[in-house]
Parts: structure tokens; sequence; C-alpha cells
């Protein structure tokens, strides 16, 4: 038997010191977009009733999430979407809330990939649900905040595509197609193939003008006023009429948030069209080949779970971010590092330690080692681990080295705090 | 970085691209037929196409390592990738099929042994019928499965049959039929628009 000891699972990995940080700095201003909103954090558990994702309609399809099961035999999965399980706490806990709901939250999620492609089982994942208020101005704030998470981050070469549920299931409805013929339709389109789509309507015995509209939807993409109002013509019953004017709204709304350049519209996006209810969007970033931010309306979500509340959010791929922004090299080379170390031999230890309490005190990095007759070992630990100072203790002095310049000069223990204090402004960023 | 990559699995569905690009005005410099690149650049156009198995052409694609790819329907129906399926290029045309030795009959009393180069075609074909199967997933020369008594039947493409014809199998059932495509990543579709749209307006006109 091969002993996997040393290795892996597919799919996982670990994350190391520098990019761990770079990790945490992105999720932290994204937050922090958040919270400035009135977004509050939360966090649902790492594993759930497999039942709570299996009864009610989601996005995500069940071979793709993780189970296991617990000793009373009841089937357990691995977190394999936020939103669901935000659903079902706001469904038991907030029943009786007349306010909005403003959630957000920053976790890995599982998902299953059984091909080897590429694809992450585990990832971060950072968003927001915004439950309670059906006004297109909590759609259009959404969607602004997807925006200025991306910004903030330096990224501006991007696009969120705007769709609408409703103007496809509208259209649907109007037409008489059965649900079965209906979802192969919609695959089509979501897929722009033209060509099977004709084919596979030639034969429908249905109005020659909804056959024309069906053909048109892929092509409904662009620029939003042209393609808003090229899908007027359309419009067959009050569901698409609401759904377009809905769209419209949030768009203006949108352009009041001064970032219309950023906004395009797809009509012709539907997917999971049984979840999503009304404006739905993805995020693309120029040159990266994956939608970083998926979302939308789904008022339907809570109603399964006998409590009806309206609601919309959006979810921001961490890894694919960190993917981008190492493209764009938009994030500094980060590596960790050290201030000072300081080196004391046994007898003047408790100065050693006193210093470096205080040193921290003033915000520098610390680390504390007994010296060990010879200074070399020491410097190249100082080397490896990028320390910039070693502080060694002899006696009421401090000989100093600096690891860059390889400058070795000597102090008293308050000139050296004097300076430390100088230098403070400067420290590195912690 | 500003390169539109085209991802084209070697062969005959590669040659007709190459000359379907030239029709459109996209040359390129080095005589693919000839070199044995995997790379062809058109400056001028900033377009890069890249040589990748064509079974591979679908992930390139999807994963946005290419822009856009020409790839068999039977490789996209395998491979199930998430892309925009843009055109029928109408060229590479042949079929799924179900082929079995001649005067075979399905038994119901067990499981149908199906051979074949592409398991998720075949077991959603035969799940769709509510026939219960075994794959056994080959990776060349299929026919020869029935015939050694590997499996009862084969799913595979079919072109003119002769081959299946002289190896004394016959077509049983049609399952679809199959043609080149254009397919384009989502994000590049939406990110690389000008491009992207100048290429299949172009392959359009030539087509029609």
């Amino acid at each position: 038997m091969v002993r996997l000891n040393h290795f892996i699972p597919q799919g996982v990995e670990d994350t190391h010191c520098n990019e761990y940080e770079i990790k945490e700095n992105t999720i932290t201003k994204i937050k922090n977009i958040f919270k400035s909103f009135g977004y509050r954090q939360i966090l649902t558990p790492t594993f759930e009733y497999y039942d709570l994702f299996s009864a009610v309609e989601g996005t995500i399809h069940k071979d793709e999430m993780f189970k296991f099961i617990d000793s009373s035999g009841k089937i357990l999965v691995l977190r394999p979407d936020v939103t669901t399980p935000i659903a079902r706490m706001v469904a038991t806990n907030y029943k009786e809330s007349f306010g909005y709901l403003k959630f957000s939250y920053a976790t890995n999620i599982f998902r299953i990939n059984d091909e080897q492609n590429g694809k992450k089982r585990e990832f971060t994942q950072t968003g927001i649900e915004y439950l309670g208020n059906e006004k297109p101005d909590s759609d259009a704030e959404v969607v602004a905040l997807a925006i200025k998470s991306l910004i903030s981050l330096g990224i501006n070469d991007f696009q969120i595509d705007l769709g609408q549920a409703g103007y496809f299931r509208g259209l649907m409805e109007a037409s008489g197609i059965q649900r079965n013929q209906q979802e192969q339709i919609r695959r089509l389109i979501e897929e722009k193939n033209f060509a099977e789509l004709k084919a596979k309507l030639d034969p429908l015995n249905i109005d020659e003008f909804f056959k024309n509209a069906i053909l048109e939807i892929p092509y409904l993409y662009g620029e939003p006023e042209r393609i808003i109002k090229e899908a007027q013509k359309f419009i067959c019953n009050e569901e698409m009429e609401r759904s377009l004017e809905n769209l419209k709204c949030v768009y203006h709304i949108l352009k009041e948030y001064n970032y219309e350049k950023y906004i395009s519209v797809d009509l012709g996006m539907i997917h999971h069209i049984d979840y999503y209810t009304g404006v739905i969007f993805k995020g693309y970033v120029n040159h990266y080949g994956k939608a970083v931010i998926s979302g939308g309306r789904y008022d339907n979500l809570t109603k399964q779970y006998g409590c009806f509340m309206p609601a919309t959010g959006f979810g921001l791929n961490i890894d694919s971010l960190l993917e981008v922004l190492n493209m764009y090299k938009i994030n500094k080379e980060f590596v960790c590092s050290t201030d000072y170390l300081i080196l004391y031999e046994e007898a003047n230890r408790k100065k050693g330690l006193k210093l470096a309490l205080q040193l921290r005190d003033k915000g520098f990095i610390v680390e504390t080692d007994l010296y060990e007759q010879n200074i070399k070992p020491h410097i190249q630990n100082a080397n490896d681990r990028n320390i910039k100072e070693i502080v060694q203790i002899s006696g009421e002095r401090l000989k100093r080295i600096d690891i860059r310049s390889n400058k070795v000069f000597t102090n008293t223990f308050a000139q050296f705090l004097k300076q430390a204090d100088t230098v403070e402004i400067f420290a590195s960023i912690h | 970085m500003d390169y539109l990559n085209i991802a084209l699995g070697k062969g005959r569905l590669a040659d007709r691209t190459f000359a379907l690009l030239e029709q459109i005005g996209i040359n390129f410099e080095d005589d693919h037929t000839k070199s044995r690149k995997l790379i062809f650049l058109n400056k001028e156009e900033k377009i890069r196409i890249i040589f990748v198995k064509a079974s591979d052409v679908a992930i390139y694609v999807e994963q946005g390592a290419a822009d856009m790819g020409v790839v068999g329907k039977d490789t996209l129906l395998e491979a199930q990738a998430s892309v925009y399926e843009i055109m029928d290029l109408g060229f590479g045309k042949c079929k799924f099929a179900v082929a079995a030795p001649k005067n075979f009959t399905i038994k119901s009393d067990r499981k149908l042994k199906v051979a074949t180069k592409y398991p998720n075609v075949s077991k959603k074909f035969f799940r769709k019928k509510g026939n219960p199967i075994e794959i056994i997933k080959l990776n060349g020369s299929v026919e020869l499965a029935p015939i050694i008594g590997l499996s009862d039947v084969i799913v595979d493409i079919v072109e003119t049959g002769t081959t299946l014809k002289e190896n004394g199998l016959e077509v049983i059932e049609d399952i679809c039929s199959v043609s080149a495509r254009l397919i384009v990543n989502k994000a590049s579709f939406k990110t690389k628009t000008n491009k992207v749209h100048q290429i299949i307006r172009g392959l359009k006109e030539c087509i029609e």
C-alpha cells in the first residue's frame, strides 16, 4: 500500500506565511467595505445536515457536496455554499424581525470536483446577503458593493454583467413550452449555442413570435441602454415587462453611484433559473478566464424554510481574486519579516526579555533567543527568517548587527530605545 | 497579454480552421502542416494559435488558458465544459452511434457491456433510455472490443461506416450528429468583446 502521509488530496493546499498575509489583507479590505455599508459579519457551521441542501432549490448540485455520516446515521455535508445556511438561519432565528437583515461572511467552501481540472475543492469566499428589502435600491447596492470591493483592491479592468431572471421566465411562461423542453432551451441560450437552439425550436408547435424572441435572447448582451431598448419588443406579459423595468431601474441607480462604466447587460445569462428571481450578475476581470463574482436576487429561498423574505446578495471568490492580483502584479511581493532578534546570555535573560517587551509595545516584531558562543548560526537564522537586525546584549551595552548592510554598532539601552522611537514611524506594516 | 489565444487540436479540424482564418485575412508566418511548432503567431492582429490535444481543447477554453477553440462536438459532449458554443462550423461531420456485431440482440437479463472512448456520452445516452450498462473505457481500436468479447457493443463516432463494416460491426442506433464547433471562454466573450466578435463575424460570413 502506498502511504499517503506526505501528500495532500487533490484540490486542497497549504497556505504559506507570505501568501497568508496577502490573503488576510485582501479579505480585511473587503470586509471593511462590507462593514462600512452596515453589513454585519456572521459565521455558519462548517458542516450541516444534507437535508438542508437537498430539500431546497439551490445552486449546488448534490453530487458536488462532500458528504459524511455521523454516529446516528445522519448525513452531513461540508459547507457547499453560504447563502443556503444563512437563509436557514434567518428563517429560524429572525422570523419576527421587522428590520432589514444585512449579513457578511468570509469563509471556506467545499465542493467535489471529480474532474482533474485544477479546480479547488476548498476555497475561500466572501460575500454579503441583504434580506428584507425588495426595492431595486437594494439590488443596486449589492452590485455597487461588488464593484467597490474590486476597486478597493486596485482592480479597475473589470466588467459586471447584469441579467434578469424574470425576463426569460416570463417569456417561457407566455410561450407555453413544456417544462422539460424549457430546461433544454435554457441550457442552449446559456451556452449561446445559436445553431442548436434554432434546430431545437424549429419543430416546436409555438407561435413564430416566441421562436424569434427565444432566438434573439442570446444576442441580447452589451451596452445596457441599447439592450434594454431592444428587449422591449419581445415583452408579451406582465412578468417580462416588470423584469425589464426593474433591470432598467437598477441600472439607473448604478449610474447614480457613478459605476455605469463597469456595467453591461446580458439577458441570456439565465443560470439557476429556479433559484434566482430578479436581477442576477457576474463579475469578470479582463484577461482572467473565470467569473470572480456571482450574485443575484433569490426571493424564494427563505420561503422554502417557511418564512418569506426577499433577498439578494453576492459571493466573491477570494482565491480567484488573488490569482488576478498576482496576474496584474497589483500585490507587492510580500515577505514576512522580523524587526529585531534580541540575543541574551543566561545572566541577562531578564534584561533581554524586558527589552523585547518594550519594543513590542512600540509595535515592533521582536524575537528573542539564548546566545550560543558563536554569532554565525544566529546570523544565518536571521538571514533565513528575514530578521532585519540582531541586538546582542553584552552587559550594559547593546551590540547591534544590521543584517542587510552587515554594519555593526554599539549603543546603550537608553540610546537604542530613543532611536527605536524615531524609526517606529517607518516600521514595517503591522 | 493582449493576444487572443485560439486552441486547436492537431488534425483535420485544425487544417480547416487555418483555411477559414486565412479566408478572413488572418495569416500565420509558419506553415502549420510543415512545422512542428505548437504555437503560431499573427503579430499584427495579435492572434496566437496553440496546438493542444483535441480532447483538451475544451478544458483550455473553459479555464481561460485559451479564449477560443475549435473542437468536435464529440469531445465537447464528453468534456462537459462550461463554455459558449457559439457556432456550428459545419465541417468535420459525423455521428455518435451504438454499434454491435451483425445479428446482435440485446439481452434484458443482464447489464449491457459498452466499450467506448466516450464514457460520459455513453452513460448519458443509456441512462436516458433506461438501460443499465457497464462501461469499459478504451483509448483506441474500440471496434475490436465486441469481436474479442470484451464488450457487447461500442459507442463511437462513425463517419462513413467503413471501419465498422470491415470489422463486422453495424450501427444499431444513432445517438446524435457531430460537427466542429467554435467555442469561446465565457469571460473572454465579455472582456475581449471586439476581437472575439471580429472573428465570429468573419467566420460566420465565410460559412454562410
